[in-house]
């Protein structure tokens, strides 16, 4: 009789528990990919609004947010540490709120910021930063960089700077100078005086070093210049130099290519030993080396399949394997700094296209293509790519000026990065901060 | 002798085998023949059969995914049983078993006799015919019934008075269960707003039906809504869900949500289940807690207050909502 009531309770425990904690078990598959409308009132004590226009330009040219117009704001944000009326920002829709204050002594320019999921109501981050007041541009690509972070997940790309060919006068007499400018177009310098012609800068991974190829003395040589003190030094003199070398991601080597007796090999060039190790040796052409993240493997191109193809080797030269089997020749592969892709410039049907395809050979894609797009360079999240776009200004294909643009992997946000002249060879610098 | 015997019973089974062995052989290679054409071409030629089928016509119910369906009169439930007490006394042991599936039936009285009914085949029946017994019990009294169901059975019991006895002594389980019945009875308050749905509803011309279906096999009646509901609550919260493209890995991200609603149908509580440390991950699992309150601020379009508009009996079902969420939406990505 007890066993029967002892298992009548047990029934009657599991049935009470099962009524009571049903639950309705629903599977969502799809999301919107919409920027994310974000507020961000001016910032308490920023009264010519420049350090906020730098956040809201920064965010908004990423094409992941999208800016709502101050105008809608109902509640006014006095402060850093003033609560928000989160009903308030849910009614234009706002689904983040950064608001923060400025603060300016002894020639430091102090940020103190919030961010808020408006929605959640919950507190995301909140930061403060202090900076020679001379860089104030520097400490608001540092306040979106965090905002960037903390709401995408990823790592943000707007304290950097990009190394460039500035080109100037007709094509006669061209002159192309090393410049170097902020990713959103601000602070550019010349590093070169327009001399001697130069091409295809590369940032160090410490990006206080950038390299280039110059024909100065009549000859084509690597360099390596300082890029605060402006200091060049020659790299090494290498014969039958192809095109500009690739740093390693440690920084110590350079992946370089040389052309001799009619082919061209990759090279690896020790900075501090001074010495070449050959990786290929093939009689074809192989060029534009670029080393993935982690620097185990080497992508280039070769043209040993019967056309330009992208090819796969291990960072000693061995396991060489075909990556690219599509239509048309593939140029200028360079490893994506997430390691997930690698940019390439492909040629098909008298067009240039940039793409981008995973290390395994799948997923091609080509984002964007043109009459010549050219020199893919990755933001140093891997998020997005830059790149230079030239369109003829004569019917014979000659004349036109070439522009810099940057666009997000996924094909969509293209936008054009505002040069005083033709500009080219773009190289993304490493994060600075 | 004997021995002898035995060989030659034993040849004259192997022979009898050996015979057995050749005709079936024969047989075999008989149906191979006949039966299995050598001529491929003929499988090449012959066209594949199509059905075709016309899903225009086709009327997909609300609600799918249905246990079987059990349609009961109540006649049949009380009075059927006596008649085939009467036909089928014999069986005793069956009328152990019966005893314990009338212990949860809520009549008292009458059980006695219901035990003498039909065979196996009939007692499973009973056994899915139970929650229909409790309802009864909870819209009408129980004493009330049995003593209408003893006086009917009085005048059929008269022709074999002696097995009467015989049925006596099973009440007695009955009895000492009585208190079981009571907390059976509170189960059943317990999950009833909850089963409200499953339970079997009595139609116009007094047959109970349970919203089952021919042939169905699984699935539940209980605490679920239809998969139409279902999907609309999905592709709500799909378009309150904003990610920001081009996420490493992002078909492999499942963010479990488990949100809590009030009765209203606006959200109390949203909490992410499977958080990780991957800073790319925390943000997509915010974005989807974020989207059930974005879905929430739509008020009246909020999937939500569609549910509590549409179910308000179900809330004790919706009242917590588990989410699997994916931002790849394969087909379409």
């Amino acid at each position: 009789m007890k066993k029967m009531l002892k298992r009548v309770v047990i029934l009657l425990m599991m049935l009470v528990s099962t009524a009571s904690f049903a639950e309705i078990k629903i599977d969502v598959t799809g999301a919107q990919s919409d920027p994310l409308p974000f507020a961000l009132p001016v910032f308490t004590g920023d009264d010519d609004a420049k350090i906020t226009d730098v956040i809201i330009n920064d965010l908004e040219r990423s094409g992941l947010f999208r800016y709502i117009n101050p105008a809608a704001y109902i509640q006014k944000m006095k402060g850093v540490d003033m609560r928000p009326n989160f009903n308030d920002w849910q009614a234009i829709n706002a689904q983040v709120l950064i608001y923060g204050e400025v603060q300016e002594s002894m020639g430091k320019t102090s940020v103190s910021f919030r961010v808020f999921d408006v929605f959640a109501q919950t507190d995301l981050y909140s930061k403060r930063f202090t900076h020679t007041s001379s860089e104030w541009r520097k400490l608001a690509h540092m306040v979106a960089d965090f905002v960037y972070e903390r709401v995408t997940g990823e790592k943000g790309y707007f304290d950097t700077r990009v190394a460039f060919i500035d080109e100037r006068g007709n094509q006669m007499n061209r002159i192309k100078r090393l410049a170097i400018m902020d990713q959103d177009g601000a602070n550019l310098t010349y590093l070169t005086d327009g001399k001697d012609l130069v091409l295809t800068p590369r940032f160090s991974p410490n990006m206080k070093e950038v390299t280039y190829f110059s024909y100065k003395d009549g000859n084509p040589k690597v360099y390596l210049m300082d890029v605060n003190t402006r200091e060049s030094t020659l790299v090494g003199n290498f014969k039958g130099m192809t095109f500009a070398p690739r740093f390693s991601p440690d920084g110590k080597k350079l992946l370089i290519s040389l052309a001799r007796r009619g082919n061209s090999d990759i090279y690896t060039y020790d900075l501090a030993t001074k010495k070449q190790t050959q990786l290929t040796n093939h009689p074809s052409i192989n060029t534009s080396p670029s080393y993935s993240p982690d620097g185990k493997q080497i992508v280039f191109n070769s043209d040993r399949g019967g056309n330009q193809q992208l090819y796969i080797m291990n960072a000693d030269g061995s396991g060489v394997h075909r990556i690219s089997f599509g239509e048309g020749t593939y140029a200028t592969p360079v490893w994506s700094p997430r390691g997930d892709y690698i940019a390439f410039t492909k040629i098909r049907h008298g067009q240039f296209h940039i793409g981008v395809i995973k290390p395994d050979g799948s997923g091609e894609r080509l984002i964007t293509n043109g009459f010549l797009v050219e020199s893919p360079s990755w933001a140093p999240n891997g998020r997005v790519l830059m790149f230079y776009r030239k369109a003829p200004s004569r019917s014979d294909g000659t004349g036109g000026d070439a522009r810099l643009y940057t666009i997000d992997i996924t094909g969509y946000n293209e936008r054009q990065l505002v040069t005083p002249n033709s500009a080219s060879a773009p190289a993304w610098s490493p994060l600075l901060h | 002798m004997n021995r002898l015997y035995d060989e030659q019973t034993l040849i004259e089974r192997e022979s009898k085998c050996l015979g057995l062995s050749v005709v079936l052989h024969l047989f075999i290679l008989a149906i191979m023949c006949f039966n299995f054409s050598w001529n491929t071409s003929e499988f090449e030629k012959s066209p594949p059969a199509i059905l075709m089928v016309d899903l225009t016509k086709v009327k997909i119910d609300e609600k799918t995914n249905l246990p079987p369906l059990v349609k009961e009169t109540k006649k049949e439930e009380v009075k059927a049983p006596e008649v085939k007490k009467e036909e089928k006394k014999p069986e005793p042991k069956k009328e152990n078993k019966t005893p314990l599936v009338k212990k949860e039936a809520p009549a008292p009285k009458p059980e006695p006799v219901k035990p003498i009914e039909q065979p196996k085949k009939e007692a499973v029946k009973v056994q899915e015919k139970k929650p229909e017994p409790k309802k009864e019990v909870k819209k009408k009294e129980p004493k009330k019934e049995p003593k209408k169901e003893v006086k009917k059975e009085k005048p059929k019991p008269k022709p074999k008075p002696k097995e009467k006895p015989k049925v006596a002594p099973k009440p007695v389980p009955k009895k000492q269960n009585q208190g079981l019945q009571s907390l059976l009875a509170s189960v059943e308050k317990v999950r009833k707003p909850a089963n409200s749905a499953s339970a079997p509803t009595p139609s116009a011309s007094g047959q109970t039906v349970n919203k089952g279906i021919k042939g169905g096999t699984e699935g539940s009646l209980l605490s679920d809504l239809t998969i139409s509901e279902k999907d609309l609550i999905a592709s709500k919260i799909s378009s309150c869900w904003n990610v920001n493209a081009g996420v490493e890995n992002a078909d492999q991200m499942i963010v479990e949500i488990r949100a809590f609603i009030n009765k209203d149908g606006s959200v109390r509580e949203v909490k992410i289940l499977n958080m990780k440390a991957d800073p790319v991950f925390r943000s997509m699992a915010e974005s989807a807690k974020r989207a059930i309150y974005v879905c929430d601020a739509l008020k009246e379009d909020s999937p939500f207050r569609i549910l509590a508009n549409k179910r308000p009996e179900m809330y004790s079902s919706w009242k917590e909502i588990y989410l699997r969420m994916n931002p790849i939406d394969k087909g379409v990505y």
